[in-house]
């Protein structure tokens, strides 16, 4: 009967599943309870069969120990790596140690792509991924880092500009005043003295030139950051295109304000003799050249940070323009700035060729190790190949990334019989070269009788029997077991066949599965005990293990005082 | 592939091209001016003077049909091309990611969908009208508005159609991100109907453009614009057709020839139908 518990596991398994949980939402607020409770381990080098009906949840089971979907709870570790823990970016970096191969070869190849391509992409997004972790952590330092110096660096000078402004704008009014001064008195007015109107002037003149100085320094920042925060993660290894989209969207933004403010101001002349912005234009050009001049110094993203800075005073430039040689000026600066776009990610990043040159060994002794000619495949694509040769792919694309443990889920069922055989042989053959660790799932026992080290029959979400294929085989335990074995139809013409009533009745639904033991509503041995009470897994002989009150080798399970615990550690 | 695209195929591209190239360099080719009134005889039929014939008040309509595709082509071409941004952009993310996403996103353009045309247009033009450049601008500003609803449900529906498969989960498997899962494995099975059916659209917004001129709402003269040709030409047709024949022609052959090469398109980069 399926049920819970740990009593098979053992130490020191390379994958250890404990409990795993999956649950989905249905419609009307109710959950499919696909997976409940299933443990399992595997042994480094050891092969796992994973048998069951359609719906029993071993696909789920074998997904989820690939944390896609995340189990629900439950714990799955790699070599003693717990994976439920880790985010996203870091199981990532896990992803190529783990490896699936799929039931239907021809969807599981995109037809878009050419074979080179497909068995090269796990190399592709590993690298990615190690680039950008090490881009990642390089450009978290980096930033707070320049945050902090910037911060001291341009604030201080702000500060100083803001103080001259201020100056500047009290001797401006006072000047001013002076002039009224004389043409007042020219009409025979009382004369004020200077101090008297100087000082309110003075006072509103040092504010105004205070709030300048803050705003400028936010501003600055905020040039700065906008796309040095943008650019940096772009530098991964998101498409050219959308660097590009990044950097001209932040640079248009930050642009428009800057724009704004210069017409405010009232075109050219007195823009730069705001001196605010002259001063921004000034550290831009600066910040510009520093970083070409030394872009390993200053890192990508400051290089990236200039190339956007000068975008914006490329539109600075275009918006002071004629209509005439706008969209000239405008046509070329774009071009250059995509060239040197194109020049800087060239720099940083390998191209596709030279990734795809990379690649190309591996992909190509690969494709020799599954039985593939490479130089007919690697230009060819996917729907080109029969189902065997497309199965060979999928394993040649599970293998390039050399992991350490492989989910073939259902791989022959949507094979030819001929076909099968090559297929399983050749797994078998490459866990023997590769030192591979497989998990097999299939709803074919002769299948998986032949393939596996140990066998784990699950039935609705849970497991009913692990054990070794030969005892399993000759005497099934586990009721379950047995009347799979009894649907196994016979490979002989005159042979009776076989009572196919002795297996009754559909699967419950996963949505209200029975309680107690799940099999209980279908099983010929079912009695009271096994509505009320979960079986626990529990050894009967030297290395089998079945989770059922009454099995059809060993003893019966004892009578137990935990039953209410068991019931609870169902639900 | 090595699948035939066929004579009709070609004929439509050349003839898209040609238009396309006439209509970019107008300015250049020795054509009389658009605007010009009894440059030939008010009214008379094709000759080889005036290939198109002269209009009611003797423009040479040959010189007009060109000019009036640089309207059509704009709005079109550009119209077409912001809507499949857009519009794409939007179908993959809500076919792609589903759930919550999904409906907001559906809600929402199915929202445009109720919109009426022809009073958007309407209350556009009278609302923001003034300049002519203004109204090419409010004119692609309805066509796209108009024409993401579509295109991001064509390109949604593909999506879970492709999503679903197992190579993307295996691309997931790998640890590929979704931008990535997105823009390799996804868009690339998803352009071809998604191409297809934009040229489709922008058949559609030229026959659009057309309607809307003949109500007097599309680039206001001088410009000339097919629709408005064959608007303007209806009271003379009992006496000549020509006059709104001409571009009628012009737009009927564009429209078919962009549907047809669309379909085309489609057919000949639809690999499953190859292996069969």
């Amino acid at each position: 009967m399926a049920g819970s518990g740990n009593a098979h596991l053992r130490p020191d398994a390379l994958v250890s599943a404990r409990d795993i949980v999956v649950e989905f939402p249905a419609a009307g607020g109710r959950t499919v309870y696909a997976v409940s409770g299933v443990s399992l381990d595997i042994m480094e080098g050891e092969t796992l069969g994973l048998v069951g009906e359609s719906g029993c949840g071993k696909s789920t089971t074998g997904r989820a120990m690939l944390q896609l979907p995340r189990p629900t709870s439950g714990s799955v570790q790699l070599g003693g790596q717990e994976l439920t823990d880790l985010d996203d970016e870091a199981m990532r970096l896990i992803r190529p140690r783990l490896q699936m191969i799929y039931q239907d070869p021809i969807s599981s190849l995109n037809p878009r792509r050419t074979v080179r391509d497909i068995v090269a992409e796990p190399l592709f997004i590993a690298w990615d991924n190690l680039a950008r972790r090490s881009a990642i952590a390089v450009w978290q330092e980096r930033v707070a880092a320049l945050v902090q110096g910037l911060a001291r660096r341009v604030a201080k000078p702000m500060r100083i500009l803001g103080f001259a402004m201020s100056v500047a704008f009290v001797l401006w009014i006072a000047s001013e005043t002076v002039e009224e001064r004389a043409a007042e008195s020219l009409f025979g007015w009382t004369e004020v003295p200077a101090a008297v109107i100087g000082f309110p002037a003075l006072a509103l003149s040092l504010a105004v030139g205070a709030v300048f100085a803050v705003l400028g320094v936010a501003w600055i920042l905020l040039m700065l950051m906008l796309p040095f925060g943008l650019m940096s993660r772009q530098f991964g290894a998101v498409p050219t295109a959308v660097g590009l989209v990044g950097v001209v969207a932040t640079t248009t933004a930050s642009a428009f304000l800057l724009w704004r403010t210069w017409s405010s101001f009232g075109g050219w002349a007195h823009w730069v003799n705001s001196g605010l912005l002259g001063t921004i234009t000034v550290v831009l050009v600066l910040w510009l050249l520093a970083s070409l001049v030394r872009p390993a110094l200053a890192g990508t993203s400051a290089v990236a940070t200039s190339l956007s800075a000068m975008v914006v005073l490329q539109v600075f430039y275009i918006g002071g323009l004629d209509d005439t040689p706008k969209l000239a000026v405008l046509v070329a600066s774009g071009v250059v700035d995509a060239l040197l776009f194109v020049w800087i990610r060239r720099r940083y990043h390998a191209s596709r060729q030279e990734l795809r040159a990379r690649a190309d060994p591996r992909v190509r002794e690969v494709l020799t190790y599954v039985g593939i000619n490479p130089d007919d495949a690697l230009d060819r694509r996917p729907w080109e190949f029969s189902g065997g040769q497309a199965q060979r792919l999928s394993i040649a694309r599970a293998l390039v990334s050399v992991p350490q443990v492989i989910i073939c889920d259902e791989p022959v069922s949507a094979l030819d019989v001929s076909v099968q055989a090559q297929i399983l042989n050749l797994l078998e053959d490459l866990k023997n070269l590769m030192g591979l660790t497989l998990v097999f799932i299939a709803h074919d026992l002769a299948v998986v009788k032949n393939v596996s080290d140990r066998v784990a029959v699950m039935y609705l979400g849970k497991l009913c029997e692990v054990s070794e294929p030969g005892p399993l085989y000759s005497q099934p335990a586990h009721p379950y077991t047995d009347l799979l074995l009894a649907a196994i139809p016979h490979p002989d013409p005159e042979a009776p066949i076989g009572d196919s009533s002795k297996i009754g009745g559909e699967l419950p639904s996963p949505l209200s599965p029975p309680s107690g033991c799940r099999f209980r509503t279908r099983c010929p041995l079912a009695a009271q005990r096994c509505a009320d009470e979960e079986p626990q897994m529990r050894e009967i002989a030297p290395g089998r293990f079945v989770s059922c009150h009454t099995p059809l080798v060993g003893e019966p399970a004892p009578p137990t005082s935990m039953a209410e615990f068991s019931v609870g550690a169902e639900s | 592939m090595g699948k035939r695209l066929g004579f009709f195929f070609w004929m439509a591209v050349v003839f898209l091209t040609v238009l396309g190239l006439a209509a970019i360099f107008a300015d250049v080719l020795p054509l009389k001016h658009p605007a010009e009134t009894f440059a030939g005889t008010s009214k008379s039929g094709p000759s080889l003077t005036h290939w198109f014939g002269n209009d009611a008040v003797g423009r040479d309509i040959f010189s007009r049909v060109i000019y009036g595709a640089q309207v059509s082509l704009v709005i079109s071409t550009v119209g077409t091309m912001l809507a499949l941004t857009i519009g794409g952009l939007l179908g993959l993310v809500s076919g792609y990611y589903g759930g919550r996403i999904d409906r907001w996103l559906t809600a929402t353009l199915n929202a445009t969908i109720v919109i009426p045309p022809l009073i958007l247009f309407l209350a556009l033009v009278l609302f923001l009208d003034s300049e002519a450049q203004r109204r090419v601008f409010i004119l692609i500003f309805t066509f796209v508005l108009l024409s993401i609803a579509p295109i991001a449900r064509v390109v949604r529906a593909a999506t879970l159609t492709w999503a679903g498969q197992d190579f993307v989960l295996a691309a997931r498997t790998l640890g590929a991100r979704d931008g990535r899962v997105l823009f390799r494995e996804v868009l690339p099975n998803v352009a071809p109907s998604l191409i297809s059916y934009s040229l489709i659209i922008m058949a559609g917004l030229i026959v659009v453009e057309g309607a809307v001129a003949f109500l007097g709402l599309s680039v206001p003269p001088p410009t000339p614009t097919w629709g408005d040709m064959i608007s303007k030409g209806r009271t003379n047709l009992d006496v000549a057709a020509h006059i709104s024949l001409m571009p009628a022609i012009t737009m009927f052959v564009t429209v078919l020839a962009l549907n047809f090469v669309g379909d085309k398109l489609q057919q000949h980069f639809e690999p499953r139908e190859s292996v069969l």
